[in-house]
């Protein structure tokens, strides 16, 4: 039979459908609580305190205040944008995406020496290419 | 004190009405093809989710902006990595949460003797562009959340202060849901010691939370 204490710290198994294997059955729990006054009573007052709770963390914000903080951000993303060419793209790339990024680089240095060994007089252009 | 603040002016918002998944992806795929202007109307659906997100867990109105425009900044560069596996609600909630719990731990060894007042509302001087709600009572429970360890701290603010479902803050800080429940139920066992005057649990408690001069009752 299940215990008070378990029932204790499962109540928020009720508050929702979610399920896992290792979870007690919210049957179990209901049953509990339908024969243990103390766990019923217990809660209630956790219903009480969720209410408590829930209405001291709204925050609401001035409309002037949220189309500012929009504005601001797109002025960021337009400087963050001019100030991205592509070697920063490409460092980017590689934090976010790290083995196919270096696949790829490696994909294109070894096309690039495979180009100047066949053709010698493609290396001008491709040193022009990479500002070299 | 009854610091308590009208809150129903005009000009004051609340959160977005939820946006159509078919239009979200859309914006989705146009903000990827680098249309600024998209991903804009992304940030204007989720900013107050991010901004109550971050001021909940920083209790800071300044901080509070810099984590929301860090937030979104890391999601526009990261755009591209964003594979759609999670919702992009739940992968900016993420973000925030996770930049949330590194200023946390930053600033707690540079100002140790800093208390739990970060969670007390900011006063109109404080947050010139908020309309902050001031009763004592939720000062009080937003300093008991603050008091709460971070991993507590986290689950009570997804589920108690902004509805998120299981799913989603499990998504969001990469735990099961059994262990959201869990940490939700200990979370609460705390706050409930914590907040016991305000709760008339008994008339001994009761009789302190009158002399708090506020009730819970008054605010149900």
């Amino acid at each position: 039979m299940i215990k008070c204490k378990t029932v204790r710290e499962w109540l928020p198994l009720l508050e929702s459908d979610a399920h896992e294997g290792d979870m007690p059955k919210r049957t179990e729990l209901e049953a509990h609580l339908g024969r243990c006054p103390e766990c019923r009573a217990y809660q209630e007052e956790q219903q009480r305190l969720r209410e408590v709770v829930a209405r001291s963390g709204e925050v609401r914000f001035w409309t002037e205040y949220l189309d500012g903080f929009t504005t601001r951000l797109s002025r960021r993303m337009d400087s963050d944008a001019k100030s991205r060419g592509w070697p920063a793209d490409w460092f980017h790339q590689l934090e976010a995406s790290p083995l196919p990024t270096l696949a790829q680089a490696a994909a294109i240095a070894w096309l690039a020496l495979i180009l100047v060994l066949q053709f010698p007089s493609v290396e001008p252009a491709l040193r022009q290419i990479l500002g070299m | 004190m009854n610091s308590c603040v009208a809150h129903s002016k005009a000009g004051e918002r609340r959160a977005e009405p939820g946006m159509d998944a078919s239009v979200e992806r859309k914006l989705l795929t146009s903000a990827r093809n680098g249309d600024q202007a998209a991903f804009v109307r992304l940030v204007e659906q989720y900013r107050h989710l991010v901004l109550s997100l971050a001021y909940q867990m920083t209790g800071s109105a300044a901080d509070m902006d810099d984590l929301a425009q860090e937030t979104f900044m890391r999601a526009y560069r990261n755009l591209s990595t964003f594979r759609g596996e999670a919702s992009f609600k739940t992968w900016l909630v993420k973000i925030v949460m996770n930049l949330s719990n590194n200023y946390r731990r930053s600033r707690k060894t540079a100002a140790e003797t800093e208390s739990a007042e970060a969670f007390v509302l900011a006063s109109p001087a404080e947050g010139q562009d908020l309309q902050m709600l001031s009763c004592e009572l939720r000062a009080q429970v937003r300093r008991a959340v603050a008091e709460l360890p971070a991993h507590y701290r986290s689950v009570v603010v997804l589920r108690d202060f902004q509805s998120l479902r299981y799913e989603e803050i499990a998504g969001a800080l990469g735990i099961p849901i059994g262990t959201v429940m869990s940490r939700l139920a200990k979370a609460r066992g705390l706050l409930r010691a914590g907040l016991a005057p305000y709760l008339g649990r008994s008339e001994n408690t009761k009789e302190n939370a009158a002399t708090n001069s506020t009730n819970y009752h008054e605010f149900i």
